[in-house]
């Protein structure tokens, strides 16, 4: 329930303020985001299994967000950005599909 | 793929081996290693939640509003492609108009260069008469010499010969010329000290009179010309010779000092005006 009124939260703040992306950091927030989703779904997924730790979700989700910012901002020093951004996207893609899929399981038994 | 086969078969899987497929199926295995159980304080949570909506709201708003950015440039392209494509009908148009100037004004260069044509035939029809333009066809040749004896009654005057060449004239002779002096309508035949001149140039006999005309009554129409009773008289009686002689084919040169000094050209009135 809190995470639900943490999420709206969010989205209404993000609605409200507008905050204005610095211009360096605008090629790293779409990895970011699907880092975080990430993080979310396997936190979804320990929760509906009964393993949820606050502390372990917290930890796995600013440093799935951190770390897939450094990696594309390596790969754009390296002239591989958007190669590395496609490689980070497809690995979390899988992971997150795999948790949803684990989450379906679970929620519909199928 | 060729697989190594090895006497014990395929080496069993260290666990610790990282299949990076199979870490990459495998369900995320975060929460299985629990190491603190942690606190029940919600704030790191609700931060990390809240975290979470503001990036994906603000991802969002950022691809939102590049939107209208794309929107406009696309906006832009079209107008500058309806603007090209009118000017591509406009150039075509300019490219019909300046076809149909360039048929127009062929008409015109061929309308002109016929009416070049026809003037030109004329003015070496009319060059042909005055003697301004050199002429050939067939023709007489009448070789005109003093006497042998060489006696004052058996010598060719100037008078003579203008009367040699008035009777070739009227015998029909369309261009004469005397000795490769051709005759035109401002040549003189004079006697200049010893000599007879035409067009101021003297000539030394024997004199050889050609004319362009019909062989084929030149000759006789001539010998009924008063000049033709007369050079037989001069060829009986005083050893002149006087032989006529008709050509095939005879070239007269252009007349010299053709210059109009008064005269001037009248407009020629065309036809439908």
């Amino acid at each position: 329930m809190i995470a639900v009124l943490g999420l709206a939260l969010g989205v209404i703040l993000g609605l409200l303020v507008e905050p204005s992306v610095p211009a360096f950091l605008q090629p790293y927030l779409p990895i970011a985001v699907v880092a975080a989703l990430d993080a979310t779904f396997g936190a979804l997924r320990a929760f509906l299994d009964g393993v949820f730790n606050e502390r372990v979700f917290v930890i796995s989700f600013v440093s799935n967000v951190v770390i897939a910012a450094l990696i594309v901002y390596l790969g754009d020093q390296l002239g591989v950005g958007s190669q590395l951004s496609t490689g980070v996207v497809v690995v979390l893609g899988i992971r997150i599909f795999s948790n949803v899929a684990a989450i379906r399981r679970r929620l519909l038994h199928a | 793929m060729a697989s190594t086969h090895s006497p014990h078969g395929a080496p069993p899987a260290s666990p610790d081996a990282y299949d990076l497929l199979a870490g990459l199926t495998a369900a995320d295995d975060e929460y299985s290693h629990p190491t603190d159980p942690g606190g029940r304080s919600p704030l790191g949570l609700v931060l990390a939640v809240v975290l979470l909506g503001l990036l994906v709201t603000v991802a969002a708003a950022q691809t939102q509003s590049g939107a209208p950015q794309a929107e406009r440039d696309r906006a832009i392209l079209l107008e500058r492609l309806e603007q090209e494509k009118a000017q591509v009908a406009m150039l075509g148009e300019r490219a019909d108009q300046a076809a149909a100037e360039v048929a127009m004004l062929r008409a015109r260069t061929v309308e002109s260069a016929e009416s070049v044509q026809a003037l030109q035939s004329r003015l070496d029809e009319l060059g042909a008469t005055a003697g301004s333009a050199a002429v050939r066809g067939p023709g007489v040749r009448v070789v005109v010499d003093n006497s042998a004896d060489g006696k004052p009654e058996g010598t060719v005057l100037d008078t003579d010969l203008q009367q040699l060449v008035n009777g070739l004239w009227q015998a029909g002779a369309e261009a004469v010329a005397v000795n490769g002096q051709r005759l035109t309508t401002l040549s003189a035949i004079r006697t200049a000290g010893e000599a007879i001149t035409v067009n101021y140039r003297s000539l030394s006999p024997p004199y050889v009179v050609a004319a362009i005309g019909d062989t084929d009554s030149l000759p006789a129409r001539l010998l009924e010309t008063d000049a033709g009773r007369t050079f037989a008289d001069l060829r009986s009686n005083f050893g002149v010779r006087f032989e006529v002689q008709t050509r095939a084919a005879l070239r007269l040169p252009a007349g010299s000092r053709l210059v109009l000094n008064a005269a001037d050209e009248a407009p020629t009135p065309r036809a439908g005006r």
